[in-house]
C-alpha cells in the first residue's frame, strides 16, 4: 500500500463516496407538495334559499354576496351557500316610478325553515343590507 | 341738524348688539363634539375648540388660557367616560358658570378591562386597575353620535330658548346626515366576509365600531394611548393574531406604529394603513363623516 499511490486515491475516493451517500441524501433538494386550500365542504357552509316580493313590481332586483350576483331561479328564489356565521347580503333594486315608495320583502330559508323574513324601503330605488343570522 | 347726528349716533350706537346678536358661547373638549355642536348650533351659537383635531386627547392637559376660555362659555361639552382626566378638577375649578353637558351620561358604555389584567397565570402580573372601566371611545359608533347629537340640541335649547326651533331643525337634518352615512357603512362593509372582520390596533378605539359592525378587536394597548403594553401581552397578541389570521393591522394617525411594525414583522400581516382612533383629523377627516368614511374604506381596503 505504502508504494501505490494510485491505489491509495482510488481507496480514498471510493471511501469518500460511501461516506457521502447518507449525508447527500438527508441534505438533497426535496420536493414539498403545496398545501391545498381546502375547499369549504358542507360542513362549513350551508344553502340559503331567499324569495323576494317587491311591490309595485320592480324594473330590476338583484342580489350581491361578497360583491358577486346571486342567479335567480325560473321561479324567482335564489339559492346561495353562506358561510356558517352570520353573512350581510346586498339588495339593489329599481322602480318605474323614481320618487314613489317601494319595498321589497326578503324571505331567507335554511332547511325548509324560516331564519329571516325583513322588509326594505325606498323612494323609487332600493341599496340596503340584510344579514342573515347564523342558523 | 344736530337733531339727524343724534339720531344717526344713536342708530349706530345700537347697531353692534343688532349685527353681532348675543351667540350661544360653546367650549368643546373634544373634535367630534365640536363637529356635533357646529351642525345642531349653526350660526346661532360661538364654538371654542379647546381641544383640536389631530391633538393627542389622552395626554391633553388645560392650559390656564384654555380654563379662561371655559369660564367664559355657556355650555362645555366633554366626552366623560374617563376620556378627560381631568374633567372633575376642571369643573371645581371654573365654577357653576358654564353648563357641562357629557356625552358619556347619554350613551350607553361598553365595559372592558384596561391593559394588565388579561395574564393571571404569572405570580407577579400587574394590575393596573382591576375594576372594569368604560370605553371613552363612544364616537365611533354612528348610534352613538345620534344619541349625543339630540342631547346636544336639548343643551342648547334649554340654554337658549329663543333658538329653540333653529336647534330642532338643524338636528334634524344632521341626524338625516347621519341615517346616509349609516347605511354607506352597511353597504361598504358588506364587502367583507364575517370571518375577516377582525381590526387589530395599537390601543383599544374601536370597541363600538366592532360591537355595530360584527368585527372582533385586537388591540396592542388599552383604552389610552399612553398604556405601555407589557412583552406577555405582546407575544399573546402575536399568537392571537396568526390564529385568527387576519389580514391587516391598523396604526392611528396621531402614533409612532414602531410596535405594529415589529409586529407585522413577527406574523407576516401587512400594515393596513393609519385610521382616526381619538378624534378629528385637518384634512381627510375633518368631520364626524368624514373620519367614518375614511376609516371603513381603509379598513375595507386592507381586509378585503
Amino acid at each position: 500500500m505504502r508504494g501505490a499511490p494510485i491505489l491509495r486515491l482510488a481507496l480514498a475516493t471510493i471511501l469518500l463516496i460511501v461516506a457521502g451517500i447518507p449525508v447527500w441524501s438527508l441534505t438533497r433538494p426535496v420536493s414539498v407538495p403545496v398545501p391545498v386550500r381546502k375547499a369549504p365542504s358542507a360542513v362549513d357552509s350551508r344553502e340559503v334559499v331567499l324569495r323576494l316580493t317587491a311591490l309595485p313590481p320592480a324594473d330590476s332586483l338583484a342580489v350581491f354576496l361578497l360583491g358577486e350576483m346571486i342567479p335567480a331561479a325560473s321561479d324567482g328564489t335564489r339559492t346561495v351557500r353562506l358561510p356558517t356565521d352570520a353573512a350581510d347580503l346586498v339588495v339593489r333594486g329599481t322602480w318605474p316610478d323614481s320618487g314613489s315608495a317601494c319595498a321589497v320583502r326578503v324571505i331567507a330559508t335554511q332547511d325548509s325553515l324560516d331564519i329571516l323574513d325583513a322588509t326594505l324601503w325606498g323612494d323609487g330605488k332600493i341599496e340596503d343590507v340584510i344579514t342573515i343570522p347564523p342558523p | 341738524m344736530k337733531a339727524l347726528v343724534s339720531l344717526a349716533l344713536l342708530i349706530l350706537s345700537g347697531l353692534p348688539s343688532v349685527v353681532g346678536a348675543e351667540k350661544l358661547t360653546v367650549a368643546s373638549l373634544n373634535t367630534v363634539l365640536t363637529d356635533i355642536a357646529k351642525n345642531v348650533g349653526g350660526d346661532k351659537i360661538e364654538i371654542t375648540a379647546i381641544v383640536k383635531p389631530g391633538v393627542d386627547p389622552h395626554g391633553y392637559e388645560p392650559s390656564p388660557d384654555d380654563i379662561r376660555k371655559i369660564s367664559n362659555s355657556q355650555i362645555v361639552l366633554a366626552s366623560g367616560l374617563g376620556f378627560e382626566t381631568y374633567l372633575n378638577k376642571l369643573r371645581q375649578s371654573v365654577g357653576s358658570m358654564p353648563t357641562f353637558v357629557v356625552a358619556g351620561e347619554a350613551v350607553k358604555p361598553l365595559m372592558g378591562f384596561e391593559e394588565g389584567d388579561h395574564d393571571h397565570g404569572a405570580a407577579d402580573h400587574e394590575h393596573k386597575d382591576p375594576s372594569k372601566t368604560p370605553d371613552p371611545h363612544w364616537f365611533h359608533s354612528i348610534r352613538n353620535v345620534k344619541v349625543v347629537t339630540n342631547q346636544i340640541r336639548d343643551a342648547f335649547s334649554k340654554a337658549d330658548p329663543a333658538n329653540e326651533a333653529t336647534y330642532f331643525s338643524n338636528a334634524a337634518a344632521y341626524q338625516a346626515q347621519l341615517d346616509q352615512l349609516s347605511k354607506w357603512v352597511k353597504l361598504e362593509l358588506a364587502k367583507l366576509p364575517k370571518s375577516a372582520r377582525v381590526l387589530i390596533t395599537s390601543h383599544d378605539a374601536l370597541g363600538y365600531f366592532a360591537r355595530d359592525n360584527g368585527f372582533r378587536v385586537l388591540p396592542v394597548a388599552g383604552f389610552s394611548t399612553s398604556d405601555q403594553p407589557s412583552s406577555k401581552r405582546v407575544a399573546a397578541l402575536i399568537q392571537e393574531i396568526r390564529d385568527t389570521k387576519a389580514k391587516a393591522i391598523f396604526a392611528e394617525n396621531i402614533e409612532n406604529p414602531k410596535i405594529l411594525v415589529e409586529i407585522t414583522k413577527e406574523t407576516g400581516t401587512k400594515l393596513g394603513g393609519a385610521i382616526y382612533a381619538d378624534g378629528l383629523g385637518d384634512r381627510e377627516a375633518n368631520t364626524f363623516d368624514s373620519m367614518m368614511r375614511y376609516n371603513v374604506s381603509t379598513i375595507v381596503k386592507a381586509l378585503q
